[in-house]
């Protein structure tokens, strides 16, 4: 709608797209096209400098605008952008890291739980000590869990071998101390706990921690209740923790983060991971992976969320294996195909609940479109006139019905447009239809 | 000669046979003059660098290697023509509003219809659309035009640009982005703009 009386204007694409042409009578193109053959046929070309200069014939043909860095970089926000799935390349990171973290962790061996008074006196060894880069990662949202578990483990090793050495920093946190971080001063560490109690982080934390469980739990009763699944029913048995109760404690470790202060023993629920890796450990725990003796032992951890996903993680502990093969361990997918894969192909059709736009992206609708465009410019003969094709979508993506306007309506040539736009499809969104428009040139 | 491939007159071009590529002129030069309009907005510059276009072509028949559409050899010749006649003329002149000849056709429509509000209307919007896209650069404005008047897909684009298709559609996508914030600063809805 235009403001100040002006006449609404329609879709800016099919705006556009309706741009007149200025129309010249057949005679008209027929002599220009006689004066380019006479041009060409009198090998006077001596004209042709007015308009291109000295530009040579491989200019000429060159990519007239092809990538240019700035827009290689500039590309990948936009792209993280797209309408509707609300994504952010910092929320992206984000959740890279904490799958990074879980990962990290998986391949760690669990520290005891007892470490956490030497770590104590070992911070305060540190007094005073600034870094930019602990403020930013405290203040991120990510929560290192692995750094947690290093520090502690760290801790403990520094006690066992010399309490003296609670005055100086750790040879192993020196070792580590590339991207690990370092142990921060007592002082720091009582104002981040005091900032943990008090601090409105840790109960949205935990309300989204809840609202993951809360997931989880229901997609766990849904496995449980699908008889179908072979992997679940022949894993319950031997599953130390069924997934219900597995993703029970892990709501009761969430509801734990709230202010109450953390207990002595056992992993600090506000070291809990991200919404995202409870999700991601709730599934491993609903998927039901049971625990492999191997080098970590599940004891000293006292955390049930960690217990459940932790084994899962570190079935394969292979100091080589990838981070991509780590983290879907982490995550509980393997790579070949599994019974319990098997069973979410019904749903991969099925848009996520709440994800559905309103509408089709225009990115969606011209890359639908573009894609069927060519078929129907097929149906034209060279000399055809311009036709106008009205698209309508149903809800489902698919296309309920094709209107022809223009040079091919009536002909032979509608029928062949309309079946040639009637393959479009788009991701489906939430209103009845949607109308698109696209104008059918000859080739 | 009727109903030959573009490929096969091209071939045929490649022979000697100069019907064959005035064939080839007569299915293209329209879209070729449309093209030029839009990115010189000039009558007289988009006249020459069609007919330039296809002597250019044709004096480089010997170069077409077949892997693309004879059309997008040349789209591409007449947008690296377009493109430096553009870069030639920034030191020259400065193009005028009523000089302005991708709106002949609508003024010209104007003329013919009765209904004058909805036509005055008409005309201010594709008036204010005409300087949006000269506020694009180049690069954003040609492919504007290719894919959204031209109505060439992004595949297509992407072959007369060389460039990738994601970056055809991010261009696009771009392009649309400031366009419509131009239209909203000219008080058009974004709304109705798509």
């Amino acid at each position: 709608m235009m403001s100040e009386g002006k006449t609404p204007p329609r879709d800016l694409d099919a705006v556009l797209a309706a741009w007149p042409t200025a129309e010249r009578t057949a005679l008209e193109w027929d002599d220009s096209a006689e004066h380019v053959l006479s041009l060409i046929g009198s090998g006077d070309l001596t004209g042709l400098a007015k308009v291109a200069g000295r530009v040579s014939d491989e200019d000429l043909l060159r990519p007239p605008l092809p990538t240019a860095p700035d827009e290689v970089q500039s590309s990948a926000p936009i792209e993280a952008k797209i309408e509707g799935t609300g994504m952010t390349t910092t929320s992206r990171e984000r959740d890279r890291a904490g799958f990074k973290d879980l990962a990290r962790l998986a391949n760690m061996t669990p520290p005891p739980s007892s470490a956490s008074s030497v770590r104590s006196a070992e911070i305060s060894a540190s007094t005073g000590e600034k870094d930019e880069n602990k403020e930013w990662e405290e203040n991120s949202g990510v929560i290192n869990l692995a750094a947690i578990a290093t520090s502690e483990a760290e801790a403990q090793e520094a006690r066992t071998k010399a309490p003296a050495v609670a005055g100086s920093m750790s040879q192993a946190t020196k070792r580590s101390a590339g991207n690990e971080p370092k142990p921060i001063a007592e002082a720091r560490e009582a104002k981040r706990e005091e900032k943990k109690k008090g601090s409105p982080w840790v109960a949205i934390g935990g309300v989204v921690a809840a609202a993951a469980v809360a997931a989880g739990v229901f997609f766990g009763m849904q496995h449980t209740d699908r008889a179908a699944s072979p992997a679940t029913v022949a894993l319950a048995p031997q599953t130390p923790a069924n997934p219900v109760a597995a993703a029970q404690n892990v709501a009761a470790a969430a509801a734990t983060a709230s202010p109450t202060p953390p207990v002595e023993h056992g992993v600090d629920p506000s070291s809990l991971p991200p919404a995202s890796t409870v999700a991601v450990a709730v599934h491993a725990a609903a998927v039901a992976v049971p625990p492999k003796p191997g080098p970590v032992t599940t004891a000293p951890t006292q955390d049930p969320a960690l217990v459940a996903a932790i084994p899962t993680a570190t079935a394969v502990p292979s100091a080589t294996a990838s981070l991509q093969a780590q983290m879907q361990q982490a995550a509980g997918v393997t790579s070949s195909p599994t019974p319990t894969a098997a069973t979410a192909n019904p749903d991969e059709g099925l848009p996520a609940p709440g994800s559905v736009p309103i509408k089709p992206s225009q990115g969606a609708i011209q890359g639908s479109l573009g894609a069927a465009l060519p078929s129907a410019r097929g149906c034209l003969g060279p000399d055809d006139p311009i036709s106008h094709a009205t698209i309508t979508f149903k809800s489902d993506g698919s296309v309920q019905s094709v209107g022809v306007t223009g040079g091919a309506a009536g002909k032979p040539a509608e029928g062949c447009i309309r079946a040639a736009l009637s393959k479009a499809r788009v991701a489906p969104f939430a209103q009845p239809t949607f109308t698109a428009t696209a104008t059918v040139r000859p080739n | 000669m009727a109903k030959l491939t573009d490929r096969e007159l091209v071939d045929r071009a490649r022979e000697g046979d100069a019907q064959a590529f005035g064939q080839l002129v007569r299915r293209h030069q329209q879209r070729i003059h449309r093209l030029a309009m839009h990115l010189l907005r000039d009558r007289a510059e988009a006249e020459d660098v069609m007919q330039e276009t296809f002597i250019r072509a044709y004096r480089a028949l010997a170069r077409f290697d077949g892997r693309s559409e004879p059309y997008t050899w040349f789209y591409r010749i007449a947008i690296n023509l377009s493109l430096n006649t553009l870069r030639s003329r920034k030191s020259r002149r400065t193009t005028t509003e009523s000089d302005d000849a991708r709106l002949d056709a609508i003024i010209n429509e104007k003329q013919t219809l009765a209904d004058a509000p909805d036509d005055a209307a008409r005309n201010q919007l594709y008036e204010a659309l005409s300087q949006g896209i000269d506020e694009l650069s180049d690069t954003l404005r040609t492919t504007l035009v290719l894919v959204c008047i031209d109505g060439r897909s992004h595949e297509e684009a992407a072959a007369m640009l060389g460039a990738p298709e994601g970056t055809i559609a991010w261009r696009v996508h771009e392009a649309r982005r400031k366009l419509k914030e131009y239209m909203i600063k000219r008080g058009f809805d974004p709304e109705e703009m798509g």
